[in-house]
């Protein structure tokens, strides 16, 4: 590449008093000509935004894509992906607990670890009683609830509910269960049908049943760990035991 | 940067008979050598279809970047960040209905409403599966208690009431479900909940349980319940308590 420089000296001619010969001139016109000649051209027909390539010469033209499209990948898309990041955490499944089986947010007791099961006391016939783990406020505590801490997001426990019941021939025998997360307001028991779990029966002689059944109930979670609320209803005649067995436990996440 | 203008000034000259110095040429030659030295070299060698790059000097050069690999690169991070985008919509489940409790996949109600029951006893005819569904989704039986129960939703919760009571001999009631618009048959393998049991005159059982049917896209399931031996249904309902739904 070549600038160009003056190199005519017309001011030592004068001083000269010399004739500055056509010669002279040819050297300087052809030193700008050959300086210009390897500066760059403007970009014929621009698009306005468009970024610059080169073609095979060396030349800049046109890309006929626009610089916005890159910014885009750099703000727009970065932002994007930036979301993704974040929520990502949130999207994929805390991680195991010993003893247990995680299938996605679900945990199941593997069978390694004995889990005490919690007999419900007294105090929730025809009262509200809630069950929480150790350490939190709740009227009972379920020791198998412990692992499920705040990070795990329980919300919602598989309760196993063994009834025995004792009944004859001359009357039946019932047992009613509501069962409500530990923190709401729980529908009073028996005006409409929240009837959660029930057995009644009426045999034939005075015999005992002894029976478990199965469903998820919900729960609410927070520094205090899981915690849900059962209200029993008990029948005309001896109920000897209710009690919870922890068959499962669903997990949510902190976020939306 | 400067670009030329003329500084000499020949029809002046001309018309006050001024003899053209030869300092006036060192004027217009410097003037020339400026606006000249402001401007970009070529770019000696290049590629065609590279981008160009700025030197260290200000001039161009090749960047050895073709521009539509970054075209491209655009085009093709935008197609997959908004594929991710799409998978990790579906990958995270609807919001929490009003009065239920979200666990990821599965909403259950929280205790906090009465919920009222629908009687298979007396609308659903014994031994045919029939569709219960939502408001507005066509099932044979509706319940609106199902109303909120979101499009994702694959599976339903019920609390199945089936209150029987056995003449004499063995006898019970068993209550079948399915997704709608199955054909399967009333058979133990439909079977959701059953109370069976040895009785004399007059007994009875009645249970309340979980069950879990899988619904149709209208979140319709299909319902069919059979009385076996001397029993007779007492009395049978559903009560809605949840749903869950597909999130992949």
């Amino acid at each position: 590449m070549t600038d160009y420089t003056n190199t005519f000296g017309g001011a030592a001619q004068d001083a000269a008093s010399a004739t500055i010969l056509g010669s002279k001139w040819d050297t300087e016109y052809e030193n700008i000509a050959t300086a210009i000649a390897t500066k760059q051209n403007k970009i014929v027909t621009p698009t306005l935004g468009d970024i610059v390539e080169l073609d095979g010469s060396g030349v800049p033209t046109d890309a006929a894509i626009a610089s916005s499209r890159l910014d885009g990948l750099t703000g727009v898309v970065e932002t994007r992906v930036d979301a993704l990041e974040t929520q990502l955490p949130f999207i994929v499944p805390d991680g195991a607990i010993s003893g247990w089986t995680r299938s996605g947010r679900f945990y199941f007791p593997n069978g390694d670890a004995s889990l005490s099961n919690y007999g419900v006391p007294g105090g929730a016939d025809g009262a509200w009683w809630s069950i929480g783990a150790t350490g939190g406020v709740a009227d009972g505590v379920w020791d198998a609830l412990d692992p499920f801490t705040i990070t795990y997001e329980p919300k919602a426990l598989l309760l196993g509910v063994t009834i025995s019941n004792i009944a004859s021939s001359t009357f039946t025998t019932s047992m009613d269960l509501y069962m409500a997360a530990g923190d709401v307001t729980p529908a009073s028991p028996g005006t409409g049908a929240n009837i959660w779990f029930r057995q009644s029966w009426k045999p034939n002689t005075t015999q005992r049943l002894y029976q478990m059944l199965v469903g998820w109930v919900p729960v609410s979670s927070d520094a205090n760990g899981p915690q849900f609320q059962v209200f029993y209803n008990e029948g005309t005649f001896g109920t000897e035991s209710i009690s919870f067995t922890l068959l499962g436990v669903a997990g949510d996440t902190a976020t939306a | 940067m400067s670009d030329y203008t003329k500084v000499f000034d020949g029809a002046a000259k001309d018309s006050g008979n001024a003899t053209v110095l030869g300092a006036d040429h060192d004027t217009e030659f410097d003037a020339i050598a400026t606006a000249v030295n402001s401007k970009a070299d070529q770019v000696a060698s290049a590629t065609a279809g590279n981008l160009a790059e700025l030197s260290a000097d200000g001039n161009l050069v090749d960047s050895g970047i073709a521009s539509a690999n970054l075209d491209g690169l655009t085009g093709v991070v935008e197609t997959r960040v908004a594929a991710l985008e799409t998978s990790q919509d579906s990958l995270t489940p609807a919001d929490a209905v009003t009065n239920h409790i979200r666990a990821w996949g599965m909403q259950i109600v929280d205790g906090s409403q009465n919920i009222t029951t629908f009687d298979y006893k007396t609308n659903v005819t014994e031994g045919a599966f029939e569709s219960l569904g939502p408001t507005g989704s066509g099932a044979t039986n509706i319940y609106d208690e199902m109303d909120d129960v979101p499009s994702t939703a694959r599976a339903i919760l019920f609390m199945c009431e089936i209150d029987t009571s056995i003449s004499t001999g063995f006898g019970g009631v068993k209550v079948h479900g399915a997704v709608n618009g199955v054909t399967g048959a009333i058979n133990d393998s439909t079977i959701k909940a059953i109370v069976q049991m040895d009785a004399d005159s007059g007994d009875a059982q009645e249970t309340h349980t979980q069950v879990i049917i899988p619904c149709d896209s209208s979140q319709r399931v299909q319902i069919a319940w059979a009385s076996v031996a001397s029993a007779t249904l007492t009395a049978g309902s559903l009560t809605y308590q949840g749903f869950i739904e597909d999130i992949s």
